[in-house]
């Protein structure tokens, strides 16, 4: 899996057009000098030993070097991975904290009022962009208070937490929409089910049917649910980084993109396919610690 | 099931009796979709709304939107531009109509590619299974293994800028999903009852597949079909408010949102109104989505 | 009067898609102390329901009418709220053990968390309790049993916790819909014995649904045939086997295949019964019975017999000059 990975980031750059060897030398330096920067560049060589060369030196750190910006790969990347952590934590943290209890009531007072507020909110919403609700929220609470920055990503902790805030609320109320139908649609199966039947049968109240029953068997399919969305939610934050000005990979990757740097691109997708991976590894062990039937045997 | 005499006698004693007939009651016809919702023509009566725009928007638009008069830019809302102008003078309102052409059309394609190549494909490798299933059962794992909007980014930027391209990295990512949809739906009816009563009184293969099949199984593609519209516009805004989507000067909502952020405080409404008419397309579509979802749960 | 359960004229009605159906329609059932009742009837006949109306578990959109008295305190049966008696003297047992048990809680936390909320139980009072109820249902080595989860258990054990759950709150009635359906034979047969068991240890009443005839007939004392949503003939379970007074019950008698005969085929019931969206007054079996004659369709349903024997049929006659074409 992760050789197909870094396979298919390698092909990316074989297909681009234009000249890497000449991006290097320069636009007007003579052919010949063109040429020895492309054998010095060890484009010259087989395609398959340049793959391997990639794919080797890559899984030991070093995705290469920018000559854009003059900076090996890694570095580049790393540098800008801690304002996309915190952003991508916290708001994944709130858009939890506001979708499971949404999608709770909305299943529980099942098309009573609440749960049509709900669902038109999930309507409405589906169809707000990220970048938008971001816009918005400046223009509504960062520019008439001025607890917020605007953009940028702060200095100490706290700076960091407040310039951080308004983008990981754009990244939750983004997100919200689609777990809640999916969280929704969930829960009512759960409380359709035998065993929350059988709670009742012998006499629980709704508050212990809810604890035991209903949240504990959607426990798993919320963290499901999670990592399946995320790379819904890792597009989010690098539209999120642009409309904020926050120097995280989200930002990265658009500013590559923007700038052709080839190289630096190859990075950041391989990056971000590895930490999908990452993600898809760690919710398959907490969802083998929440649900007794899956085996841990992966 | 015959008895000595021959005939069928409903035996009651085995719990067959109300359940074989609400099979038989669900042998496909084209009323699968039973009784359609109203919200399925509001959303209808919204994106007719908005095509209409799109396809009279010469008539409808009092400006040229490519016309540029930098004297008079940033200008509020008054009798001649209805919605002032932007940075560069050009008439706001023009703009939206105009970027109906683009938004709506690319939205629509973006997503209808991918539900063509993936139904066909999924269909086959559900029916077919063997080596047509095995091998797109693989590639549809490592395309899903990436989290999909970054790996458009990157075709993007390898195939350049503009509407070409983004269909291209949209489709080659996103049949994924409908061919896995109909693929199970595919695996499902074939296993069931009445397609193996259909083979066992010999008729035709072909004739199964495309008649009673496919006609059962597409249901829920169709169901996540308008979501899926709104997902593909949504991104291209993304990638358009990025820079990375429609190239200027061609109005594009999420390009018209990026213009206007920097002058969100004082002429709030470059950004604000784009942004509501993604919302109100966005809705639409949604309404239609769900309406689908509701009477076909029936 | 030595009753514990009357149910008269118990009509349910469900709304599905905007229209309404009636799939109860006016049945009548008793259970006296001791006693278990079995309550026949195919698929649709609203047996089920029926059952799931005493203790309050209806369906989103359903409504109940009728009069439902329980004695719960060993005197004479009183109007009480469905809703209330679950775990306080009504107990059920369901259809399938597969996903009746919390997939996210251990057996033996299943069975102790009744008692723990309706009595206050400490901890080690409840797992001595649950402990107690795991044997008494056949769970040997209950303490390491406890600790397991549902699906590490097979269906017929899986019935087994089923059935002490339902027990770990005392009930005096206990509900049973098609408990032995979803299990093999031989499982079948224990589960069977472990009811009867238990009716005689705890002097617990039991009603018992199933379409299975033949099982209703190993188990209950006396029998109510629903068809239809109504209740068309009940009585001691040895008499109505043997003398069936409606059509109905005859026809289910003949379609139990027996091993004793082989050379008697099993025969079925032709035909469908009514849609329960449409209204009917007369015999709902009408249409099916190879006896009808012109007043079965216009005469009025009613029961008429004795306490204990009640047929609605009003030509039972019919059955004497023997069995059915």
């Amino acid at each position: 899996m992760l050789f197909a990975i870094v396979l298919v980031v390698f092909l990316l750059l074989q297909i681009t057009p234009g000249d890497p060897a000449r991006q290097v030398a320069g636009l007007r330096a003579p052919d010949e000098q063109v040429e020895k920067v492309r054998e010095s560049l060890g484009l010259t060589d087989p395609i398959i030993v340049q793959y391997w060369r990639y794919a080797t030196s890559a899984l030991g750190g070093d995705l290469g070097y920018s000559y854009k910006s003059q900076q090996p790969v890694t570095e580049i990347i790393g540098e800008r991975l801690e304002p996309t952590i915190w952003l991508m934590v916290l708001g994944t943290l709130l858009a939890i904290l506001i979708s499971v209890p949404l999608a709770v009531i909305a299943a529980l007072r099942r098309d009573k009022l609440a749960d049509h507020m709900v669902r038109g909110f999930g309507l409405v919403g589906i169809g707000m962009p990220a970048f938008w609700i971001g816009v918005m929220l400046i223009l509504l609470v960062a520019l008439p208070t001025g607890w917020f920055p605007v953009g940028g990503f702060g200095g100490d902790p706290l700076e960091k937490l407040r310039s951080i805030t308004l983008p990981a609320v754009t990244l939750a109320i983004g997100s919200a929409p689609i777990l809640i139908r999916s969280l929704r649609a969930s829960i009512l199966n759960i409380l359709q089910s035998d065993y929350v039947a059988t709670a009742r049968s012998i006499g629980m109240p709704p508050r212990v049917v809810l604890r035991k029953f209903v949240l504990r068997n959607a426990a798993a399919s919320t963290v499901t649910l999670l990592a399946l969305e995320i790379g819904f939610l890792l597009f989010g934050a690098v539209v999120i980084e642009s409309t904020f000005a926050i120097n995280g990979v989200g930002e990265g990757i658009v500013l590559a993109a923007r700038g052709r740097d080839m190289a630096l691109i190859q990075g950041y997708t391989l990056m971000f396919a590895l930490v999908v991976v990452f993600v898809y590894l760690v919710s398959d062990a907490v969802i083998a610690m929440l649900d007794p039937r899956v085996d841990i045997g992966s | 099931m015959s008895g000595p005499t021959g005939h069928n006698p409903l035996i009651t004693d085995s719990g067959i009796g109300l359940d074989e007939v609400e099979e038989a009651r669900a042998i496909p016809s084209r009323k699968r979709f039973k009784t359609v919702p109203r919200k399925v023509w509001i959303g209808a009566a919204i994106i007719t709304a908005f095509a209409l725009v799109a396809i009279f928007a010469p008539l409808l638009a009092p400006f040229d939107p490519l016309a540029q008069d930098p004297v008079n830019n940033l200008t509020p809302p008054d009798s001649t531009h209805l919605l002032g102008t932007d940075e560069l003078g050009r008439d706001v309102l023009s703009r939206l109509i105009y970027a109906t052409r683009t938004d709506l059309p690319i939205g629509l394609l973006a997503a209808l590619f991918p539900f063509l190549v993936g139904t066909v494909l999924g269909t086959l490798a559900g029916f077919f299974g063997g080596f047509i299933d095995a091998l797109t059962m693989r590639i549809s794992d490592i395309v899903q293994a990436f989290p999909s909007y970054i790996l458009v980014i990157a075709l993007v930027f390898v195939l350049g800028p503009g509407a070409k391209s983004i269909l291209i990295a949209f489709t080659a990512l996103g049949w994924v999903v409908y061919a896995r949809i109909i693929r199970t739906e595919v695996l499902r009816v074939r296993s069931a009852d009445y397609v193996k009563a259909a083979k066992v009184s010999g008729l035709p293969t072909r004739g199964i597949l495309v008649r009673d099949v496919f006609r059962n199984s597409v249901g829920p593609s169709l169901v996540y079909f308008p979501s899926d519209i709104v997902f593909a516009t949504l991104a291209l805004a993304a990638f358009s408010f990025l820079g990375l989507g429609i190239p200027p000067p061609t109005p594009e909502w999420g390009a018209m949102i990026a213009d206007g952020q920097a002058h969100i405080r004082e002429q709030w409404w470059l950004s604000t109104l784009p942004g509501v008419m993604i919302v109100l397309l966005g809705l639409g579509y949604s309404l239609i989505g769900d309406g689908l979802e509701e009477s076909l749960d029936k | 009067m030595s009753r514990i359960l009357e149910v008269s004229d118990l009509e349910i009605e469900l709304e599905l898609d905007g229209s309404t159906i009636s799939p109860v329609r006016g049945a009548s059932i008793t259970v006296d102390r001791g006693e278990i009742l079995g309550i026949a009837g195919e698929s649709g006949s609203g047996k089920s329901l029926t059952l799931k109306s005493l203790i309050g578990l209806l369906p989103r959109h359903g409504m109940a009418k009728g009069t439902l008295l329980f004695s719960q305190d060993g005197g004479e049966p009183s109007p009480y709220d469905p809703a209330d008696v679950r775990g306080r003297g009504i107990s059920m047992v369901f259809q399938e053990p597969m996903t009746a048990l919390n997939p996210t809680m251990r057996v033996g936390d299943l069975i102790s968390i009744g008692p723990r909320f309706h009595e206050g139980l400490s901890r080690r009072q409840a797992k001595a309790r649950t402990l107690d109820l795991m044997e008494r249902v056949g769970l040997p080595d209950a303490e390491r049993r406890a600790k397991m989860w549902p699906h590490e258990l097979s269906g017929g054990l899986r019935q087994r916790v089923m059935i002490a759950v339902a027990l770990s709150t005392k009930p005096e009635l206990l509900l049973c819909d098609e408990p032995t359906t979803a299990l093999d034979v031989s499982v079948q047969d224990q589960i069977l014995g472990l009811l009867q068991q238990l009716r005689t240890d705890l002097g617990m009443e039991i009603v018992f649904v199933s379409h299975d005839l033949a099982v209703i007939g190993e188990l209950c004392d006396r029998v109510a045939v629903m068809y239809a949503g109504r209740v068309l003939e009940t009585g001691p379970t040895t008499d109505l086997l043997s003398d069936p007074r409606h059509p109905y019950t005859a026809g289910l008698i003949a379609s139990i295949p027996s091993f004793d005969r082989l050379d008697i085929e099993p025969r079925g019931i032709p035909g469908q019964p009514p849609d329960p969206a449409v209204e009917s007054s007369g015999c709902p079996f009408a249409d099916r019975c190879a006896f009808t004659k012109d007043d079965c369709r216009t005469t009025p349903f009613h029961l008429t017999g004795t306490r204990d024997r009640q047929t609605a049929c009003i030509h039972p006659e019919v059955l004497r000059d023997g069995r059915p074409a």
